[in-house]
């Protein structure tokens, strides 16, 4: 018996070797039935057949998260194949570093449109039918970012503090329909997304990044995929408009890291 | 497969309310529990009930004496503790102008002394192979109202000894994680404190539903859900955390 058994979820940003795939992954294995979305076809099918090769039962549909109809098109794909909708993982994200006197007005719209108004337009076309099923959960993963800026970015940042005041007001509104809105904020996670950002150097910043973790290690997307599946389902029913952090404890708020070897297994 | 299966954990509180919650659904899930409590009747018909994978010690949360007691206790089987719950707390109402300076002292005794003892008996004994310490702290802590002047001050003593510990664990390469869950309105004996005089019970009900979005008090059963998720290894990429369980209390 899954914790999500019987559930249908769309999960967007499920294209890369990353935490969208992970949380697809995990719900499936926890009994849902997951439509997973994203740009790039060849990316979404391969969530698709993994899940199908672990007896899940998965549909990958091409989407960009930015454009109304699309969405209307997943949810109206998702409605046919089950019938109903119960959880919306807003995953898909967009980050850009940089200094501010770097950053354009352009790099600041590119990120809202993807990290705010995104998870709006999901929220928006998905609500009828989260409030029809009784268990209706909206996910948005946010970021460390949001409360402590500086580790990623002058406005990525803000951008996902954003989405969080969206969550909140979602799960103000959500509560007398039925419907639950938490924001999930990964700490460092070892990504596809995540490496590129760093791209050749690494292997430089692994590790130095890795100390200043609280806990000496790298998130992995099995990490947040866990929490995800515990919020998505019944056990998390009176838990709403909350800022959820996997974060390791935060980064960078520790002056000195143990030389122990660490001992959390978060490898194994 | 249950997600405690095998472990050891101790609940401070664990007799009535949402302590008796989490040592049901801790046994549930498979762990070996310690009911420590200061009210051995109860305590003890708990752990009776739940034989064999239930037991009961003797705790009152500001004695150190006590806690190396039931310390001892519980891992006089194994060894190990893998799991402990900070769950013990009293509450008194008073504001500011109505709280004695002895209320006061009463109520960071047992709540925040309470938990630091816990913290201080639980990280010795967990260093070595690590663990999970969950501390309850409430909606208070962030969201205070006028009413619990010292309660609130209490929790709020929690969420920072919380991370504070977690932190410490951290740095010394303790595979400890210490997390602290914050409570809402949870339909137990202690929420109808905040009763006052000119409320009927059905009035005082009333009142603190308006105050949730979600339009009604939470469960102890959904605070436990809550624990069994920082207590297992769903969540080991978590310390220091805040998790709140209010029905959007805190919105």
């Amino acid at each position: 018996m899954g914790a999500l058994d019987g559930r249908v979820a769309i999960v967007t940003g499920t294209t890369a070797a990353s935490i969208g795939r992970a949380c697809a992954i995990a719900m499936s294995d926890a009994g849902a039935k997951v439509i997973v979305t994203g740009r790039t076809e060849a990316g979404g099918k391969e969530t698709e057949r993994q899940i199908l090769e672990r007896g899940g039962d998965a549909l990958f549909v091409r989407h960009d998260v930015t454009d109304e109809d699309n969405w209307r098109t997943v949810v109206d794909t998702c409605l046919e194949r089950h019938g109903r909708l119960d959880i919306l993982l807003n995953n898909a994200g967009e980050s850009k570093g940089g200094a501010i006197e770097t950053l354009t007005l352009d790099d600041l719209h590119f990120l809202l449109r993807i990290n705010v108004e995104a998870p709006f337009l999901g929220a928006k076309t998905c609500w009828p039918h989260l409030k029809a099923s009784g268990h209706g959960v909206i996910l948005n993963m946010s970021s460390l970012t949001a409360q402590q800026p500086g580790a990623g970015g002058t406005i990525y940042g803000p951008s996902k503090a954003t989405q969080n005041a969206l969550t909140r007001a979602m799960a103000m509104e959500g509560a007398p329909d039925g419907i639950r809105a938490v924001a999930v904020l990964p700490g460092l996670t070892f990504t596809d997304g995540v490496l590129d950002a760093l791209g050749t150097d690494t292997e430089r910043y692994k590790e130095p990044l890795a100390k200043r973790i609280w806990m000496g290690e790298w998130g992995k997307p099995e990490h947040i995929a866990a929490a995800c599946v515990f919020l998505a389902s019944d056990a998390a029913k009176y838990i709403t408009g909350v800022e959820f952090n996997v974060d390791g404890g935060g980064i960078g708020q520790m002056p000195t890291h143990s030389t122990e070897p660490n001992k959390f297994g978060l490898s194994s | 497969m249950a997600r405690l299966q095998g472990k050891t954990a101790l609940v401070t509180g664990g007799a009535s309310g949402i302590g008796a919650a989490i040592v049901r659904k801790f046994v549930a899930e498979g762990a070996t529990v310690w009911i420590a409590d200061i009210d051995d009747d109860t305590g003890k018909a708990l752990a009776t009930e739940l034989s064999p994978s239930a037991h009961f010690i003797l705790l009152d949360v500001v004695l150190e004496d006590q806690w190396q007691t039931a310390i001892n206790a519980a891992t006089a089987e194994t060894g190990l503790l893998d799991i402990l719950v900070n769950n013990a707390g009293i509450l008194e109402t008073g504001t500011i102008e109505t709280t004695s300076l002895e209320t006061w002292r009463q109520i960071q005794d047992v709540n925040a002394a309470g938990t630091f003892l816990g913290c201080q008996a639980g990280v010795q004994v967990m260093k070595n192979h690590g663990g999970a310490i969950i501390n309850l702290s409430s909606q208070a802590a962030v969201r205070p109202r006028s009413s619990t002047l010292a309660y609130a001050a209490s929790k709020a003593a929690i969420v920072n000894l919380t991370k504070t510990v977690a932190a410490h664990c951290a740095e010394q390469g303790y595979a400890i994680r210490c997390n602290a869950v914050l409570p809402g309105a949870i339909d137990t004996e202690m929420i109808y404190k905040n009763r006052t005089a000119d409320q009927s019970e059905d009035e005082f009900v009333a009142s603190v539903h308006a105050r949730y979005p979600m339009g009604r008090m939470g469960t102890a059963e959904e605070i436990a859900d809550a624990v069994i998720f920082l207590a297992s290894d769903e969540s080991r990429f978590i310390t220091g955390a805040q998790l709140r369980v209010d029905g959007g209390g805190t919105i």
